[in-house]
């Protein structure tokens, strides 16, 4: 039963949450995009409230009264949802079906809709069966995965002396100033079914992965349309794979949130009067920050991105205000829960600890540090993804060849946080402490995989659909 | 070209089935992840005097090579713990991270096959487990 509420529990927490904020004509495409975004919200939520549970309780203490008071939350937040949609808004469930039959004869395009919707299906179920072999081979996850998350994850679950892990001692690659999401939710789980099993955390990532596979479908299908959806699912899936070489990592889950933060923003624009949804991507973005410490190149490029849209669109003061108040509500506690961690638990960050005035300034006028860096990325941009010629650009090509009529400036913000974020972490490498090869050889890949689904969103909302082109 | 779209969309994904279905890849993963499945898979290691808290590595032998099994992870007392995977010894040291533990403890499990590469990587050996017991080995 705890084993069962452990995981449900969440799960509801993130469901009401998302369907109450994006569900609103009652169509498939909303409904799968709420489903999709419910175990990020709720993993977060969870983790969040774990945290603190341990922080005044130490773990293993008063455990049913913590599922309480998650219980209790989801019971409010059902009763929230249900206020709201007292008529029902369930889709008819053949509607789908039914307008997709009627709009025979089709089309040679449709065929190859067809085709591509079959070759998405075999290979989700390869990247499945591949991923359990994976999982099989190296079932507590690869070098980060034992050396960081779940280390940090053992440590929360061990007892009274779990702020150790977090101490100086620890040795800086164990990161021990790594936020705590991931860690805590898995021990979170664990002291919940009473057990370390190291299913937790392979299907924690598992679950965060085809997730970001389902809101970029869902997300395609229902703003443009599901031919579309069908290659950008593909195109997401044959980067999805690069997880397999960085099982249970936090770089998927950041992803993730990264991901869903821009597509909320996106729907922002496009749909006026719903400043609920600025509230979910703050809460995303607060996610990410409190996932991995790249989550805070996303506020900043969150903030930058914002700073330019008042000079170029101008809103109202009071809009203006309205709107960072909704984000703010949802990006504060998640932001608070970090600096707790940060300033009263974890030891200070290696990099930032690590520079002064005098090595920042050499690095900073080191010439060869840009080099070998743009290097790094020149090889990353042709060698990313599964795809046998690199996903990049086949991803450039596929935009030529459909082509595009204008990119919707809430579309193009997308790309300015993602320059943004690419920014920040170019500055990290120049900066690093560390040896710049091994820095670059360790991390430059799962930065591109932080990036490339929300990259995959923000083409398929600006090119043309296959329908236009004639 | 009346049909550049269809044509492109149909290379597109031939691509996609080719490289994400590649049985090429699929047996190289099988082949991949069999040498890991078939390295041991859980020990007990009980010490009587060990710090409260320290950074375990675990190094093993396998196969007569000197691939290594490392595995840092919260050390309480006496713990049952994975040595899930190999990782090339020079992979590991190039990364220049063993000088920089702070507590360890090696396990000898072929106290003759890893005692000179303790000696050449420098490390000191702080503590050993006074007992070790393979619990469970997928051999």
């Amino acid at each position: 039963m705890a084993s069962m509420l452990s995981i449900l529990i969440p799960l509801l927490i993130g469901l009401f949450i998302s369907v109450a904020i994006i569900v609103r004509e009652g169509r498939w495409g909303e409904w799968l995009l709420a489903i999709f975004l419910a175990p990020g919200i709720g993993i977060a939520i969870s983790s969040v409230l774990y945290f603190f549970w341990v922080i005044v309780f130490q773990p293993f203490y008063l455990l049913p009264g913590y599922l309480a008071l998650e219980a209790g939350l989801t019971i409010i937040l059902a009763a929230v949802v249900w206020a709201k949609f007292r008529r029902t808004i369930l889709p008819p469930p053949m509607a789908f079906w039914k307008g997709w039959l009627a709009a025979r004869p089709w089309s040679f395009r449709t065929w190859i809709g067809i085709a591509g919707a079959f070759v998405l299906l075999v290979s989700l179920a390869n990247f499945v069966e591949d991923w359990t072999l994976a999982f099989f081979a190296a079932p507590d996850g690869n070098w980060d995965a034992w050396g960081i998350w779940n280390l940090h994850a053992r440590f929360i679950h061990s007892g009274e002396l779990w702020r150790n892990g977090f101490s100086a001692e620890m040795t800086w690659w164990s990161h021990p100033d790594y936020p705590l999401l991931l860690p805590g939710f898995i021990a979170r789980v664990w002291a919940l079914i009473a057990s370390s099993s190291q299913y937790v955390p392979a299907l924690v990532e598992l679950c965060f992965i085809l997730c970001i596979l389902g809101i970029i479908v869902a997300s395609v299908g229902l703003l443009r349309d599901w031919k579309l959806a069908i290659f950008a699912g593909l195109f997401t899936l044959a980067i999805l794979y690069d997880s397999l070489n960085m099982q249970q990592y936090a770089d998927m889950p950041l992803a993730f949130f990264i991901l869903a933060t821009n597509l909320l923003l996106w729907l922002v624009d496009s749909r006026k009067n719903q400043p609920q949804l600025l509230f979910l991507a703050g809460v995303m973005a607060g996610a990410a920050i409190w996932t991995k410490n790249e989550g805070w190149a996303l506020l900043l490029a969150i903030v930058s991105v914002e700073s330019v849209i008042i000079l170029v669109e101008k809103p109202k003061f009071r809009d203006l205000i309205n709107g960072w108040v909704w984000f703010g509500a949802g990006i504060a506690p998640l932001v608070i829960t970090t600096l707790v961690f940060k300033l009263c638990v974890a030891p200070p960050n290696d990099i930032v600890d690590s520079l002064s005035a005098q090595d920042v300034l050499a690095k900073i006028s080191d010439l060869s540090r840009y080099a070998l860096i743009w290097q790094s990325i020149a090889d990353q941009f042709f060698k990313i993804g599964l795809l046998k010629v690199g996903l990049l650009p086949v991803l450039i090509g596929f935009v030529l060849v459909v082509g595009w009529n204008k990119i919707p400036r809430s579309t193009a913000w997308i790309g300015l946080r993602l320059i943004v974020i690419a920014l920040v972490y170019f500055g990290i490498y120049v900066l690093s402490p560390h040896r710049l090869e091994w820095h670059l050889s360790t991390s430059l890949d799962r930065l591109f995989d932080q990036i490339i689904p929300t990259l995959i969103l923000m083409v398929f909302l600006f090119v043309n659909s296959l329908e236009d082109i004639s | 070209m009346k049909y550049r779209l269809e044509i492109g969309l149909i290379l597109f994904l031939a691509l996609f089935f080719i490289s994400i279905n590649d049985p090429f890849v699929y047996i190289g993963n099988i082949q991949k992840a069999s040498p890991d499945l078939r390295t041991p898979a859980q020990y007990e290691c009980i010490a009587s005097s060990v710090p409260e808290t320290a950074q375990i590595l675990v190094f093993s032998r396998s196969d007569g090579t000197f691939d290594w099994s490392t595995y840092n992870f919260l050390f309480t007392r006496s713990q049952y713990f994975l040595v899930p995977r190999v990782m090339n010894y020079t992979e590991i040291s190039s990364t220049g991270m063993f000088g920089k533990y702070k507590w360890f403890l090696a396990i000898r499990m072929d106290a003759q096959a890893l005692d000179p590469i303790i000696r050449q990587s420098g490390l000191q050996v702080v503590k050993s487990c006074d007992t070790i017991t393979v619990l469970k080995s997928a051999e």
